[in-house]
């Protein structure tokens, strides 16, 4: 048995980066010119319909934790990871009741940290933007390495050109085309992802069969198929709260929300979370081929796309580039977007300039686009960590913003002091197992002590909150 | 007699650095490492490095990691090849157990030294103690946003409350 070569020439890879990364841009730069005002640009005139909305719920959560995650904790936690995985379907799924609650609440809102601010005051405002900020630098980290590392798995090119290339291309073309141009290449992404995928499953399954698979795994690696396996099994539901704590907290989700036509957000989000839910399986089952191939990656969030291309070959390869590009580029454009806003709208207009035009809002968003973007390539050139303990390590963030976000949207009793307490605390102890257990507990713990401090602050402290106080006005 | 007793010692003493500087080449050409402590997860990463000195004859891409259920190697259980050019391997699915391996030069047949990993997972009591801990606040966080909703659609004008 002798070393795996690698599946493509770094020739081809780049020049499909290239490809790819012209035709974004222009399409990018073709919606942008349409966007007229900063809420055009940051929401897409609050007016986006069913079809696109369903496919960028369903494309944005596909992304560098569909692709490269979930085979990573395949590799590593067996059936329960590919399955466990799965379930961050139930992010989706469950966001489908608030999205229509936010859209009645904020009928002017733009992000997450609105609703914080108005519903719970400074303090737990304050500590939201901190989780929000660490999770989307963490996840904008995760996938600009992800680029990377998919580069490298496929063909051997530096990590360093694969993550520059596909942070430069995201970054232009949501530069030009806003959220807009976001949800439009969203489509054209999803589309790709899920013929792409359901090709790989198809010929993996052809060419490969699952009897050798399973016949590998018993004699060598028999706790990828221990339905007992301690560790896997602490994974699972930590898996679910951090999932739910992604979608619940973060503006990428909300600002989706603010977009959708009214009574189109329930429905895309269920749609969404529903087409989502087998993409895991079937990226996850690719990685535990990888032993009966004799395929052992230097890390193992570089699992899926080394089985894929060795099974499919060179043009198999490009299949599966072409779709983990595209999965990247659409969870990436709509971060930056999000992000952007929430540092535009929260923290530029509302603590820096409150006076500030939409015109000035709208130059100042592309400007935070830019040094968003900066800023990642600069954290993501040393490759401090693998994808799924770096993410992983944002779950004790946002874990903890899962009951004051659902309560504060449904109840007027939760304070402000509650929910900056819970959200605090969740944060802290969570962290804490995070370091003395391990990442597999990092969110469940998060979530359990911000519940019950949710819980006591709504017994002990309540509050009669106005639920008209969150109707506040666009600025003009 | 005494010229004769110090070729002795010389040749001796010769065949002694010799056969220590063959020993250390040979040792250390190729190192390997692996985890520091108890595996708790049962997947861990190996890596290999060649030492400058002797890699002229070793290819990066020859080398193989190897494991066995002894320190002395006497049955190779299974091989693990790296991906491309890349001096790790990160493997998984390993039961509680002692495992055995070392880092083999398919053309030379140069070995490393031998690293031992101990596999002892989490007691599983407090795997479905966090379990049965993750299942109680799922359920109610759906009760919860079921029941809210509900409420809501049917006082959409009030904004309901719960």
């Amino acid at each position: 048995m002798t070393a795996t070569e690698y599946a493509l020439n770094s020739n081809v890879g780049l020049a499909i980066v290239a490809i790819f990364g012209v035709l974004w841009v222009v399409f990018g730069y073709v919606l942008g010119r349409s966007n007229k005002s900063h809420e055009d640009f940051a929401l897409a005139g609050r007016n986006v319909g069913f079809a696109f909305a369903a496919a960028t719920a369903m494309a944005t959560w596909v992304t560098s934790n569909t692709t490269l995650v979930a085979p990573q904790l395949t590799y590593q936690f067996g059936i329960w990871g590919m399955i466990g995985y799965s379930f961050a379907a139930l992010g989706l799924i469950l966001f489908a009741p608030l999205s229509a609650r936010i859209r009645e609440l904020l009928p002017n809102g733009y992000t997450s940290g609105d609703f914080i601010r108005l519903r719970y005051g400074k303090w737990a405002w304050h500590v939201f933007i901190v989780i929000s900020i660490v999770y989307a630098m963490g996840w904008l980290i995760s996938l600009g390495m992800a680029g990377g590392i998919l580069l490298q798995a496929l063909s051997g090119l530096d990590y360093h050109i694969g993550m520059s290339a596909i942070l430069l291309i995201c970054v232009a073309y949501t530069l030009f085309g806003g959220l807009r141009a976001v949800i439009a290449t969203d489509f054209i992404q999803a589309l790709i992802i899920i013929i792409g995928v359901v090709a790989v499953a198809v010929l993996i399954l052809i060419n490969n069969g699952i009897e050798p698979v399973h016949q590998e795994l018993t004699t060598g690696h028999p706790e990828l198929l221990n339905w007992l396996f301690p560790a896997a099994i602490m994974f699972l539901f930590n898996n679910i709260f951090f999932g739910l704590g992604e979608i619940f907290h973060s503006n990428v989700w909300w600002s989706r929300a603010l977009a959708f036509k009214k009574k189109v957000a329930f429905k895309a989000f269920l749609l969404g979370g529903v087409l989502w839910l087998p993409i895991p399986i079937v990226t996850g089952f690719i990685a535990l081929a990888a032993p009966q191939l004799g395929i052992f990656p230097s890390s193992a969030d570089m699992v899926g796309p080394s089985v894929a291309a060795h099974v499919l070959g060179t043009a198999g390869a490009v299949i599966v580039f072409i779709v983990v590009f595209s999965a990247l580029a659409s969870s990436l454009d709509s971060l930056l977007a999000a992000t952007s806003d929430l540092v535009t709208r929260d923290i530029y207009n509302k603590h820096i300039d409150k006076g500030a035009t939409d015109k000035k809002l709208f130059k100042v968003n592309r400007l935070v686009i830019l040094g968003l973007g900066l800023l990642t390539w600069l954290l993501c050139l040393p490759k401090v960590a693998t994808l799924g303990a770096l993410l992983n390590f944002t779950g004790a963030f946002v874990a903890s913003t899962i009951w004051p976000i659902v309560l504060g949207l449904y109840s007027k009793k939760v304070s402000g002091r509650t929910a900056a307490l819970a959200m605090f605390l969740g944060t802290s102890i969570g962290l804490a197992c995070y370091f003395m257990i391990g990442f597999y507990v990092a969110a469940l713990t998060s979530c359990a002590i911000s519940g019950l401090v949710t819980w006591i602050g709504y017994k002990l402290d309540p509050v009669e909150f106005n639920w008209e106080q969150l109707n506040e006005e666009a600025p003009k | 007699m005494v010229a004769t007793g110090l070729r002795s010692v010389l040749w001796f003493v010769c065949t002694f650095l010799l056969c220590v500087s063959i020993n250390v080449a040979h040792a250390t050409s190729i190192t390997l490492t692996g985890p520091s402590g108890t595996v708790s997860e049962g997947y861990f990463q190996l890596e290999y490095q060649l030492e400058s000195v002797n890699s002229e004859g070793s290819s990066v891409n020859t080398i193989v990691f190897e494991r066995a259920a002894s320190e002395s190697f006497d049955v190779v259980e299974d091989r693990y090849p790296p991906l491309g050019s890349f001096s790790q391997v990160t493997l998984s699915g390993f039961s509680n157990g002692t495992y055995y391996f070392r880092a083999r030069d398919t053309q030379s047949g140069e070995t490393s030294n031998i690293v031992s990993v101990t596999v002892q997972h989490y007691p599983l009591s407090r795997a479905l103690t966090l379990f049965g801990l993750g299942a109680l606040i799922f359920i109610a966080l759906v009760v919860f946003i079921l029941h809210a909703h509900s409420r809501s659609s049917d006082q959409s004008v009030s904004k309901g409350s719960v």
